[in-house]
């Protein structure tokens, strides 16, 4: 999967968890965005572990902040 | 209720459907509200975030409000107009979930939340297959049977289904829950589709099915009794329906198609489960769909909109829907679509047996013979004949279920259309100034069991009827003046009352009971919302309805 789809991908799962539309060009933080609470992020977390197959421990679920942060983690996990 | 859309195919994904998939959804219009308030001590926003797909398919909207973590089940802030959900991770109670006394505990929590709210309560039971969770399920049943509205929802069988799939404790901490996110979304699936439903909406009496391309596949005019092919899924609908029948609920068959054709496919055909004797009801032939459907309908004596119809061409769906716009309706894509409809269609699934419920073909079939006897006897002789039993039951706990059933669901014969719950049934039953007498019959046909009830209470020297109900089933024997009489002479006497007011509310379709009460009463202006008070002594014809041929008794006189 190329950085392109992922960041497509999760532009598009981000929309659905927090309830407004993502461009693919934006680029969002927790702290910007009042409807990304805990709850929502955990949903967020659930619906990449199932598109993208991978799997997030409790520390890395914690530091994942942004849009960017969570494109290039599941970069490297898709790597590895 | 029409699967046509993509809700449908998200919702029945095997095995689980995905959140995004659930999440991406758009809710239709026309959905009834309800509340929804839980209690629970871990994160069940995430199986409610899923929730409302599943309910949209029964017409429900929720609103949920969720309390924060309570493992001591405080109930504290209970919103008596919501329905009550209980989950609880029991694994968090350590040691003590393991004692003896922990059911008990559980129970008194129950009936501590039964005595604040009326609506029903719908508790999870415990996942786990360890002894004492399998003691502390067996006592939530028994505490459920109890109390009136506590459904049990069975999340031990999901478990069991799921297995290690179960739980993922891998981010436990972090989700506040060790469920998986495929077991919160089964779990949203179940309590959507099928536990809700059944607590909250009355059950669909019927199953009505095509032929071609729904009980088989090809075209049974065209390719034969040989030429159809029968499926291991077939099979398994075949059997879904054969249990649902079991279950009290009337199949029949409604199909363009030659009668013919379809008795030779059930003689010839050893794997076409199917026999004529198992449909209840049968519209096989050229006339429309819509016809054919009012035909079973009145035949089986229910409304079009208590029957599932199962069909897989989408232009006779639209037309029964052109028609009767509020019959459930299943278009049946492919026989695993059907399968899994039969298995989770809201409001056909999950009800607690009733013991009116078997007796309700026994009933249907009886009523052909006494049709024939009214034809070859009149009046008077026509009661003699019957052998009408009548067995009446004052304040009788044990049937809490089939009164509030009959108040719910009595449309025709109901003078209060008060629709009262059975929490509110409960309270009437326990309530001194109260009194409660269900009906039950029998004839010289067959057992029709509890089929009236009169919700009464005492005022002075009157004995004011908040509502009388008589099963549909009950009707056409004429026998409802004497059967109302005979429950009321003892009350009368022995409170030592003088008079009776009738309470009357207007439905659309109570014209029968309206009838019934200027008859009964002698009082022809009967104002809606209002009540016929009468001297019981100026009852007209009270001693004739007193010693019309007609054998009863009084199980228990408590109260």
């Amino acid at each position: 999967m190329t950085r392109s789809q992922i960041r497509g991908a999760v532009a598009e799962l981000l929309s659905i968890s927090i309830g407004r539309q993502i461009t693919l060009a934006e680029s969002i933080t927790r702290d910007f965005e009042p409807t990304w609470d805990s709850l929502k992020h955990v949903e967020l977390i659930l619906m990449l572990e199932e598109r993208f197959g991978v799997q997030f421990s409790e520390e890395e679920m914690a530091a994942l902040r942004s849009s960017d942060e969570i494109v290039h983690a599941i970069e490297e996990k898709s790597v590895a | 209720m029409l699967l046509l859309n993509a809700i449908d195919d998200e919702v029945r994904a095997v095995p689980s459907p995905k959140r995004a998939d659930l999440l991406r959804l758009i809710e239709p219009s026309g959905l009834s509200r309800v509340h929804l308030q839980v209690h629970r001590n871990y994160t069940f926003e995430l199986i409610g975030s899923v929730l409302p797909p599943f309910l949209w398919l029964a017409h429900l909207k929720p609103i949920i409000a969720y309390g924060a973590y309570d493992d001591t089940l405080s109930f504290a802030g209970v919103d008596p107009a919501a329905v009550q959900i209980i989950s609880l991770d029991f694994e968090r109670y350590g040691e003590q979930a393991y004692s003896a006394d922990f059911s008990d505990w559980f129970a008194s929590r129950l009936e501590n939340l039964r005595g604040k709210t009326e609506g029903p309560i719908v508790v999870s039971d415990w996942p786990s297959e360890k002894c004492n969770a399998q003691r502390f399920n067996l006592e939530l049943e028994k505490t459920a049977d109890r109390l009136p509205s506590v459904f049990v929802w069975d999340i031990f069988e999901i478990f069991r289904n799921m297995r290690a799939e179960f739980f993922d404790e891998r981010a436990a901490r972090a989700k506040g829950t060790r469920l998986s996110d495929s077991a919160c979304i089964e779990l949203a699936r179940s309590l959507g589709l099928v536990r809700l439903p059944s607590a909250l909406r009355p059950r669909i009496k019927a199953v009505v099915v095509d032929l071609d391309n729904t009980l088989y596949d090809g075209v049974l005019g065209e390719d034969g009794v040989d030429g159809v092919r029968i499926s291991a899924q077939h099979a398994a609908i075949y059997k879904e329906l054969l249990r649902l029948r079991e279950e009290g609920v009337f199949l029949a068959i409604l199909s363009k198609n030659d009668e013919r054709d379809f008795a030779e496919l059930c003689l010839r055909r050893s794997d076409f489960l199917l026999r004529p004797e198992h449909f209840s009801a049968s519209s096989i032939g050229w006339q429309t769909k819509p016809e054919g459907l009012i035909r079973i309908a009145d035949h089986l004596h229910i409304a079009a909109d208590s029957i599932l119809v199962v069909d897989d061409n989408p232009g006779e769906i639209e037309q029964i829907r052109a028609v009767h716009a509020n019959t459930p309706l299943l278009y049946s894509r492919s026989p695993a679509q059907t399968l899994f409809w039969l298995r989770h269609y809201p409001a056909l699934n999950g009800y607690r047996p009733n013991s009116a419920t078997p007796l309700r073909m026994s009933d249907l079939e009886a009523s052909r013979q006494r049709d024939l006897l009214r034809a070859s006897t009149a009046g008077t002789d026509y009661l003699r004949e019957m052998q009408v039993e009548l067995t009446y039951a004052l304040n009788p706990m044990g049937s809490r279920g089939r009164l509030a059933e009959l108040s719910q669901k009595t449309n025709q014969f109901n003078t209060g259309l008060q629709r009262l719950s059975e929490v509110q049934v409960a309270r009437r039953l326990e309530a001194p100034d109260h009194c409660t007498i269900s009906v039950s019959m029998r004839d010289r046909f067959c057992e029709s069991g509890i089929i009236g009830a009169i919700f009464a209470q005492l005022d002075g020297n009157r004995l004011v009827i908040d509502e009388v109900c008589i099963s549909c089933r009950a009707l056409g024997r004429n026998v409802e003046s004497p059967m109302i009489a005979l429950a009321l002479a003892p009350v009368i006497d022995r409170y030592g009352l003088r008079d009776v007011a009738l309470k009357f509310r207007e439905g659309p379709r109570n014209l029968p009971a309206r009838m019934w009460l200027m008859s009964f009463t002698g009082v022809q202006d009967i104002a809606n919302e209002g009540a016929v008070t009468v001297a019981w002594e100026a009852i007209p014809q009270r001693d004739k309805h007193l010693t019309a041929p007609i054998a009863s008794k009084w199980e228990h006189m408590t109260g």
